[in-house]
């Protein structure tokens, strides 16, 4: 199974992912990344902290980015 | 028993006799990865006494949800249910860190305790010490931040463990903490910027216990303090 990172930004820090986490494909790590930011938009909140500039990036093994969730991507809830 | 003491504390604080009603039954036995030890609502067929490892207990709905309400390891032993007059319970019991154990057909151990009240009060004590972490868990999960929840449960792990490098990978605290890598991610950088871990590729190794201890605060330290209370065990590191 192919393996995806999940690099949290926040405004210009960069917390990155360096083991990575196995899934089958990228809709799968588009939702745990999409589920990932809930959380971490939660926990903001929760700590009266700001979550305007949090992201996920999520990067394939040879380091490129292919795509980057923001706050704004999960703020209206899920489609489906 | 075998030539390898226990490292377990329970084993440990029996008196002569009560162990002497255990020892016939008591196996040594390797405790792997993942190995569940209790299943949902199965009959409990074995209690461990943990020497090392560390085994999570999992409050679990069938549904895909669950979370780890408690750890248990040379500090206590599971199917505590078996301590508590049934044979059985809705929670799943894994092994989070591999490890070593003792264990006992929980048929034996339940006769052993019907002929020994002091055998059945040690093993409640540990139990109620166990009832106390799993409060003290609900109101981590409640109320407490992300970086505080890892360290304390970094904590409890490094109390049960040997040494200062925990063989624990970021998917088995995700799992554990209940929260998605990502979070994993932002609590461990938090906790590795301020000193008080290092980070490698599948361990964790404990630099600063005190600055964990601060940043737990109440959470670990009143579990803690009361299982000593109830039990004699304390945290050598």
């Amino acid at each position: 199974m192919p393996l995806y990172f999940f690099h949290v930004r926040d405004g210009d820090d960069l917390i990155p992912d360096q083991i990575g986490i196995e899934l089958p494909d990228f809709a799968a790590a588009l939702s745990e990344a999409r589920a990932a930011i809930r959380e971490l938009v939660s926990e903001a909140l929760r700590n009266a902290q700001g979550v305007q500039r949090l992201e996920i990036e999520i990067n394939d093994g040879s380091g490129r980015t292919l795509q980057v969730v923001s706050v704004r991507d999960v703020l209206d809830g899920d489609q489906t | 028993m075998s030539p390898v003491p226990s490292t377990n504390h329970v084993l440990g604080s029996l008196s002569a006799s009560d162990l002497a009603l255990l020892q016939p039954g008591l196996e040594r036995v390797e405790l792997t990865f993942r190995q569940e030890l209790e299943q949902p609502n199965h009959v409990l067929e074995f209690s461990y006494f943990p020497d090392d490892g560390i085994v999570s207990v999992i409050a679990d709905d069938g549904t895909g949800r669950s979370v780890e309400v408690g750890i248990v390891g040379n500090d206590s032993f599971t199917a505590q249910a078996v301590t508590m007059g049934t044979d059985r319970s809705p929670n799943l019991s894994l092994v989070q860190v591999a490890g070593h154990a003792r264990r006992i057909r929980a048929e034996n151990l339940r006769q052993a305790i019907s002929h020994s009240r002091t055998l059945h009060v040690t093993l409640l004590a540990s139990v109620q010490a166990f009832m106390v972490q799993t409060s003290f868990t609900a109101l981590a999960n409640g109320k407490a931040r992300i970086d505080e929840r890892m360290a304390r449960w970094l904590l409890m792990a490094h109390d049960r463990l040997l040494g200062d490098t925990l063989s624990l990978t970021h998917e088995v605290l995700a799992n554990t903490l209940g929260v998605r890598r990502a979070g994993v991610t932002v609590g461990l950088q938090k906790l590795e910027s301020a000193g008080l871990i290092s980070t490698k590729r599948k361990a964790i190794e404990i630099r600063d216990r005190r600055g964990l201890e601060q940043l737990a605060g109440e959470v670990y330290s009143v579990q803690t303090r009361e299982q000593r209370r109830l039990t004699g065990w304390k945290p050598t590191k």
